[in-house]
């Protein structure tokens, strides 16, 4: 086991920060096992499934951009007596931009290893490899080429008007994504947590032509805490995430309040615990995100909206992004363990 | 030491005895009626009494060192001479002649037809054409019209031209003679804009250098020489149509990819001075035609290398 960690640990640190079609999510924070494979199984609950649907710029004229996403994690215990476990998951990410349907679709499979160094601190390593496709559709295209004065020549396939140096208008590649996930829990049940990714790490070709530029590395970092607080019905959590993709970067900074309504009941199942979260976030030099999501039982709903505050604002009309989501989190057996 | 004495004592009588130079500059010779000229006397050796006359110009005359501004009314072939004195009595006399040209005449209108008649400032239909005539010229003298781009001229001294402006423009016709004496007048050709002129935008580009579609560019139907194109050429991208721009590209991220005020300048994919991987991007155009006409629109471009 020491030699399988290590060598995780070596592919996520061997590689220099640098990194562009990345996952875009205001709602990283339900499921970071996304951009973090190290992060995969790493909360108190055994498995879960998330799903996830993001329209953005749809005030913008032309085809908006749509991001679906589906999560699943599995927990299992490395052995009867073993405080560490490994985590499985499956993330599918179906991405598609613009008015030439653009479409990225990524299907990883991230494993990783949970030590429990002590009573109070976790780290996880984990390893994504998947499969990273990207197509489009070439009868949209309008080259500037096509432009004939007063509208573009739709012809497509005329050897005149077609770039001919597209070669091919869907490609595949193998990818693979790395992270490290780390959490120190306070008696209190605080819990403070960061991790460290780095994806596309095969630097995989782009190759619709003949020229198939290598793909960006992306290194993504988020920390955040779970505060307690004197309230025994409501936590404080601060976040954070920053991802650079190339010459791209964004930082999403913010925080979550969580209020307990309902702890539900311990044995009869009758009361069903209900949680009410909200935050408010700010992605640097892009929009103010507000989120709220609400939790009943093992089930949780949410909705975010990006508010353009930039330069951006006047193409968008202000409004950058609409996400909604659905999870749901389990645990195995009879255990009767409620979840956080 | 006596031969000495005796050169330096004729050196001194020689001296003594010197006789005064007139001279004098003018800052033109030649030029055109109702024109100034000024005078300035370089005469030299003890001169103590300048006159001065003037032919055909006010003043005629004028008695002492540095006369004002002298002014010619009409064209001709003219003295001016002035005369120098020491206190002697001796005198020295120098002239120059004045070359006052005639102010050329010119009239510029617009035409109903090539050989017609003259018709008031002029409105034309959007692609349409306009004549243009003047009147005045004589043979030397040179007749230039400005602007000078989308016209012909009719005959050998260009005083009737075919204007085929794509906008509203003033015509300056300016008649020259030889003497460079310049008149001019001015035409107004007005254009009945029609709603045609296009603004677009593709939405792809490569910049793979291939010299295909390697930049993003705003298209236009006009070029930057404000020729119109129907829509039959391929590739019509000159912003010429577009008098003031701003443009703004954001990756999903919201980040401001590339801004530009230039309608002539596009995007070459990269950020930051890095070369950006496929993605699609947002923009707005902001822009104010030459007709006037302002207005925006929004849209999204996907980069493929």
């Amino acid at each position: 086991m020491k030699k399988v960690i290590l060598t995780l640990i070596l592919l996520v640190s061997a590689n220099i920060l640098v990194a562009q079609q990345g996952y875009n999510s205001s709602l990283w924070n339900q499921a970071p096992s996304l951009f973090n494979a190290g992060a995969v199984a790493t909360g108190s609950e055994d498995y879960s499934f998330y799903t996830n649907f993001r329209f953005q710029y749809f005030m913008v004229e032309g085809a908006p951009m749509r991001t679906n996403t589906l999560s699943t994690e599995f927990k299992f215990s490395d052995g009867a007596y073993s405080k560490n476990n490994f985590g499985v998951g499956l993330n599918v990410i179906n991405d598609q931009t613009g008015d030439n349907k653009l479409m990225t679709t990524a299907v990883t499979i991230p494993l990783n290893y949970t030590i429990q160094m002590d009573q109070r601190n976790k780290l996880s390593v984990g390893v994504a490899p998947g499969f990273y496709m990207q197509s489009y559709d070439p009868a949209s295209i309008n080259w500037g080429s096509d432009w004939t004065g007063n509208g573009f020549n739709g012809n497509y396939g005329d050897p005149i008007y077609i770039n001919s140096n597209l070669s091919r208008s869907s490609y595949g590649a193998f990818d693979v994504n790395s992270g490290i996930f780390y959490q120190h829990t306070q008696r209190n049940k605080t819990r403070f947590y960061g991790g460290l990714a780095l994806n596309h790490m095969t630097r995989q070709k782009i190759d619709f032509s003949f020229t198939a530029d290598k793909m960006y590395m992306q290194m993504v970092v988020n920390a955040g805490a779970d505060i307690t607080t004197r309230r025994k019905d409501f936590r404080f959590q601060p976040q954070m995430m920053y991802f650079r993709n190339g010459p791209s970067n964004n930082l999403v900074l913010g925080v979550n309040c969580e209020n307990i309504l309902s702890s539900g009941s311990e044995i009869t199942s009758i009361n069903k615990s209900k949680t009410v979260s909200y935050g408010v976030f700010y992605r640097l030099n892009d929009a103010v995100i507000a989120s709220f999501s609400y939790k009943i039982k093992n089930f949780k709903i949410g909705i975010a909206f990006d508010a353009n505050v930039s330069r951006l604002s006047s193409a968008t009309s202000g409004v950058g992004a609409v996400e909604v989501f659905f999870k749901s989190v389990h645990i195995y057996g009879k255990k009767k363990t409620r979840l956080k | 030491m006596k031969v000495f004495s005796l050169i330096f004592g004729m050196l001194v009588s020689i001296s003594a005895f010197a006789q005064p130079t007139a001279s004098f500059t003018v800052s033109d010779n030649v030029i055109c009626e109702g024109v100034c000229i000024d005078i300035v006397n370089t005469s030299s050796n003890d001169v103590v009494a300048s006159t001065w006359t003037f032919g055909g110009a006010v003043p005629s005359f004028y008695s002492g060192a540095n006369p004002g501004p002298v002014c010619y009314a009409t064209a001709g072939t003219f003295t001016i001479t002035l005369t120098v004195a020491d206190a002697n009595g001796v005198t020295s006399a120098s002239s120059q002649i004045v070359t006052v040209g005639a102010m050329p005449f010119i009239t510029a209108t617009a035409m109903d037809s090539l050989g017609g008649t003259a018709i008031p400032d002029t409105l034309i239909n959007m692609y349409g054409s306009a004549i243009l005539s003047a009147t005045g010229f004589v043979p030397g003298d040179s007749i230039t019209w400005s602007p000078s781009n989308n016209i012909s001229c009719v005959n050998a001294n260009c005083d009737t031209i075919i204007a085929t402006p794509f906008f509203n423009t003033y015509y300056i016709i300016t008649n020259t003679s030889p003497e460079g004496c310049v008149a001019s007048d001015t035409v107004f050709v007005s254009v009945a804009f029609r709603d045609s002129v296009v603004v677009s935008m593709p939405n792809a580009f490569s910049p793979n250098g291939d010299g295909e579609n390697d930049v993003l560019k705003v298209l236009t139907n006009v070029d930057a020489n404000h020729n119109y194109n129907h829509g039959n050429m391929h590739g019509f991208v000159e912003g010429g149509a577009i008098v003031e721009m701003d443009l703004q590209i954001f990756n999903r991220y919201g980040q401001l990819v590339f801004h530009s005020t230039d309608p002539h300048e596009g995007w070459d994919g990269t950020f930051k001075g890095k070369a950006l991987n496929p993605a699609t991007f947002v923009y707005k155009i902001d822009y104010r035609l030459i007709n006037g006409l302002s207005d925006s629109f929004t849209g999204n471009v996907t980069l493929y290398r």
